[in-house]
């Protein structure tokens, strides 16, 4: 009997061993969730958000995650996994978990506008990651560019030369971004966000030069190429949430309109796809 | 005996391998976790850039209508906070105004974007659909299946050692597996729960047959090709499904399947190879795999198939199904893919009336119908001239005869009882090892179907009814018709229909259960009579004559004389026998 007892302690003991480092990355993950959740909804929910003139929460990007939401979620994943990659690094590489531990602390050091040390942190070698994970940290740096581009059009100096780094900026994000969606199939979840980062790069795009004070040709010229632009990435996205997602029917995804509306454009420049049955 | 060491030694090696696929299971789960993404900083409210835009473009009708608003247009790099909240306003009102023209008539406007809407879109898992993903099946399982391989570890020693036979197996098994994707949600749960039940008959079949673990690479073989079949078909199946019951269904069946299809292979193809003459190993193994997709498949043709069967009528269909299929690969293919048609031809046709009759007997005329089919497949198929579809023989006998046994006994009957599953049963194999035997009963002169079979039952079950009384057996009833179809099988004018419509054997068949169990019976008749084997071996008797006596107008008549005679003696107390009757009744016959 008192052998028996032992060998079942001994089987729970063992069943719940080595398993501490998955759980404390999971909670990470779970806490990043949370707050990107919060950012996004303040983003897309609040009337102030959505209805206001961008003139009046013109904001810069390094402070805007602590002023949309509350940066105590992103702060808390980043240093969870700082300190899980310093001490479980062999364990999170046995089970392939490290590049997701990279993930989560270069994204979570993004929000909280430590661009550098995002930047690094997507770029540290973690071994073969999955396909979502390989892309988010192939555009750490778009992202942290757009971000520093959207600060750079609302802060108070404006000059042509700010306006040539955000071009630059803009267009290395964009071609970032594009290299990522290339990298993943066509029906992959992730698509979705990368077009919005897309939209997202020339929305700044399309400002810039007004805020930059660029005399009326260029700002016209500058304006109407992001407004190109934009509209492929559109009819490329509606074909993804129509092919790829199906998310099809008569009335449009909400998102499509919300970002024509943006830009202030008419329908788009194509219909929309006829999709293969699946 | 396994000893206390020997059992902690057990349950610690369990112990860690359990903590090795917990640990396995929950990395990939973490690794696999949706994340929300955060946009990046950028504009996300209509600015006076997306006004100019617009009225670059579209909206420039609007200018030429509104001086103030071209005001303000013109003036846009310098407007106050109030023009610009003007500016914008009026924009949103131009804009909308275009998207309710552009839309179709009738059609719902769009509804502005709500976080629910973008959320969605923004919640991202680590893998696409198409992608060759991380868990597999196996993972998903692994827990489980640990703990069934400990609860069969003493039944089936050595399970779950690699280096022995019955381990090699265990192991192609679980290789067979691993590379078995299910999609997420449902249909994983589902796979996980399949796997599982797969695991269990896979040791079942170890521990009942030892010899599939003996022959040991085609048994490896066997299981791992049969296994990966049946798990991707059913994948197939249930990802096709339309509701979970039918999801469900699909899992059960395939559950008890996969250990029908590994008893059948042992005790046919390892277990009987003189079956198989002619097959190599590989064929053999692609004959089971490619049956066991086949019986599945049949669940698409005949909906409600898989829920169906018993293990042991499941067990018996495979069997059947396997058999015939190694005996006329030319008429069910190389690996048994046409099966499948014949179960779901045999249940489509007939499913209906065997439901009227009773349950569970649909499975059985599937098996009844396979196993016939071994025999002589080549024989009971053949191809309507009428609209050219295939026709197997004894699905067509067996649709004329169900109705009849499934009808109500008709208007002024004396013996109503209604028939179940098990009488249906015994006439059906009676009668199928007739049509088996003579093709012809279902085919006339020209090629075309002949009713003749439907016909004689029908009328002999008349002339059941109309005569016999209550105490006639159901069972002494269809042995009866069995009797007098096999009579007209040997000789045919017994049961084809004179001028006024009637058949020789069905007036036969009165008479004789008139004078056992009619109003007016003897007496003495009915005691002797009433037993069954008796009644039946007078019938036997009779019909046997009658068809060797060729065609007569009086022969109704011959055998009234001759069953008025036999009663007569048995009422006077005269000694008799069975040889006697017979030549008593020859003697009449050739009068």
């Amino acid at each position: 009997m008192k052998r028996t007892l032992l060998a079942a302690a001994a089987v729970l003991a063992l069943a719940s061993c080595g398993i501490d480092h998955i759980r404390t990355l999971r909670d990470a993950e779970e806490t990043f969730s949370r707050a990107a959740d919060q950012e996004n909804r303040g983003r897309f929910s609040t009337p102030e958000a959505v209805k206001v003139p961008v003139r009046e929460r013109d904001t810069g990007g390094a402070g805007l995650a602590s002023k949309i939401t509350d940066g105590t979620g992103y702060r808390i994943a980043a240093e969870m996994t700082a300190k899980l990659i310093r001490e479980k690094r062999a364990e999170l590489e046995q089970d392939k978990l490290l590049c997701t531990a990279y993930v989560i602390r270069a994204f979570s050091l993004w929000r909280l506008g430590e661009f550098d040390d995002a930047v690094e942190a997507s770029r540290q070698q973690c071994g073969s990651a999955a396909p979502r994970d390989s892309a988010l940290l192939k555009v750490v740096g778009a992202l942290v560019g757009i971000d520093e581009s959207n600060a750079r059009a609302f802060n108070a100096e404006k000059s042509a030369k700010e306006q040539q780094t955000t071009q630059a900026q803009l267009e290395s994000a964009l071609k970032d971004l594009d290299a990522a969606d290339k990298s993943l199939t066509r029906d992959h979840p992730l698509r979705a966000y990368l077009f919005a980062a897309q939209l997202a790069a020339l929305r700044v795009a399309q400002v810039s030069p007004n805020r930059e004070g660029l005399d009326d040709t260029a700002e016209r010229a500058l304006r109407e190429d992001a407004l190109k632009r934009a509209d492929l990435i559109l009819v490329e996205y509606r074909k993804y949430l129509r092919c790829e997602l199906r998310l099809q029917g008569e009335i449009e995804h909400p998102s499509v309109p919300y970002w024509r509306n943006l830009f202030g454009t008419t329908p788009l420049s194509a219909k929309p796809p006829a999709c293969p049955t699946p | 005996m396994v000893g206390q060491v020997e059992l902690l030694m057990f349950a610690m090696r369990s112990a860690i391998r359990v903590n090795e696929q917990v640990r396995r299971g929950f990395a990939d789960m973490v690794a696999a976790k949706e994340l929300s993404l955060p946009l990046p900083n950028f504009p996300s409210a209509p600015s006076v850039e997306s006004a100019r835009s617009y009225y670059e473009a579209e909206g420039a009708k609007y200018l030429a209508a509104e001086s103030k608003l071209r005001d303000l247009y013109n003036g846009w790099r310098s407007l106050t906070p109030e023009q610009t909240q003007v500016f914008l306003s009026r924009y949103q009102e131009h804009w909308a105004l275009d998207e309710a023209d552009a839309a179709p008539a009738g059609k719902v406007l769009q509804a502005d974007l709500t976080w629910d809407d973008y959320r969605a879109l923004l919640t991202v898992r680590q893998w696409g659909k198409s992608d060759k993903k991380g868990p597999s099946l196996l993972q998903r399982a692994a827990g489980t299946l640990i703990e069934i391989a400990v609860d069969y570890h003493l039944q089936v020693p050595g399970a779950v050692n690699p280096a022995s036979a019955n381990g090699k197996l265990v192991k192609a098994f679980l290789e067979a597996i691993d590379v078995i994707d299910f999609a997420e949600g449902d249909t994983a749960k589902i796979g996980t729960q399949l796997v599982d039940s797969l695991f269990s008959s896979v040791l079942q079949t170890l521990r009942d047959h030892p010899e599939i673990a003996a022959d040991s690479k085609r048994g490896q073989e066997l299981v791992s090709r049969v296994a990966a079949g049946v798990a991707t078909k059913t994948r197939d199946l249930v990802t096709q499904a339309g509701n979970q019951l039918a999801r469900d269904g699909l899992r059960d069946f395939a559950a008890a399947l996969f250990p029908a299809l590994l008893k059948s292979a042992a005790e046919t193809v390892v277990g009987d190879p003189g079956k198989f003459l002619g097959l190599d190993k590989e064929s053999e193994v692609a004959l089971v795999s490619g049956v066991g997709a086949a019986i599945l498949d049949a669940t698409k043709a005949h909906q409600g198939l898989e829920g169906l069967f018993s293990q042991a009528a499941l067990d018996a269909v495979t069997k059947a199904a396997l058999t015939a299929a190694a005996r006329y690969p030319e008429l069910l293919g190389a690996k048994g893919e046409r099966t499948g048609k014949l179960v779901a031809a045999v249940a489509g046709a007939l499913g209906t009336d065997a439901a009227r009759i009773g349950p569970g007997l649909l499975p059985e005329l599937i098996r009844l119908t396979l196993e016939k089919s071994a025999d002589n497949l080549d024989a009971l198929l053949r191809v309507d001239p009428n609209d050219k579809t295939e026709k197997h023989l004894l699905v067509v006998a067996l649709k004329q005869v169900l109705p009849v046994l499934a009808s109500k006994p008709p208007n002024g009957a004396k013996w109503e009882p209604k028939f179940d599953a098990a009488d249906a049963l015994a006439l059906a194999e009676a009668l199928v090892d007739e049509v088996a035997r003579n093709p012809q009963w279902l085919v006339d002169r020209a090629g075309q179907e002949s009713r003749l079979l439907g016909d004689v039952v029908a009328a002999v079950l008349e002339a059941l009814r109309m005569q016999a009384g209550p105490r006639l057996r159901r069972d002494t009833a269809v042995a009866l018709v069995a009797a007098a179809v096999r009579a007209v099988g040997n000789r045919l004018e017994l049961g084809t229909a004179d001028a006024q419509g009637r058949r020789v054997v069905a007036v036969v068949a009165a008479a004789i259960v008139k004078t056992v169990h009619g109003d007016g019976a003897a007496l003495e008749a009915a005691w002797l009579f009433a037993r069954d084997e008796a009644l039946q071996r007078l019938a036997d008797l009779i019909f046997d004559q009658i068809a060797h006596a060729g065609a007569r107008a009086d022969l109704p008549q011959i055998v009234q004389g001759f069953l008025d005679e036999t009663v007569d003696r048995i009422r006077k107390g005269e000694s008799w026998t069975w040889q006697e009757l017979a030549a008593l009744l020859l003697k009449e016959l050739e009068k």
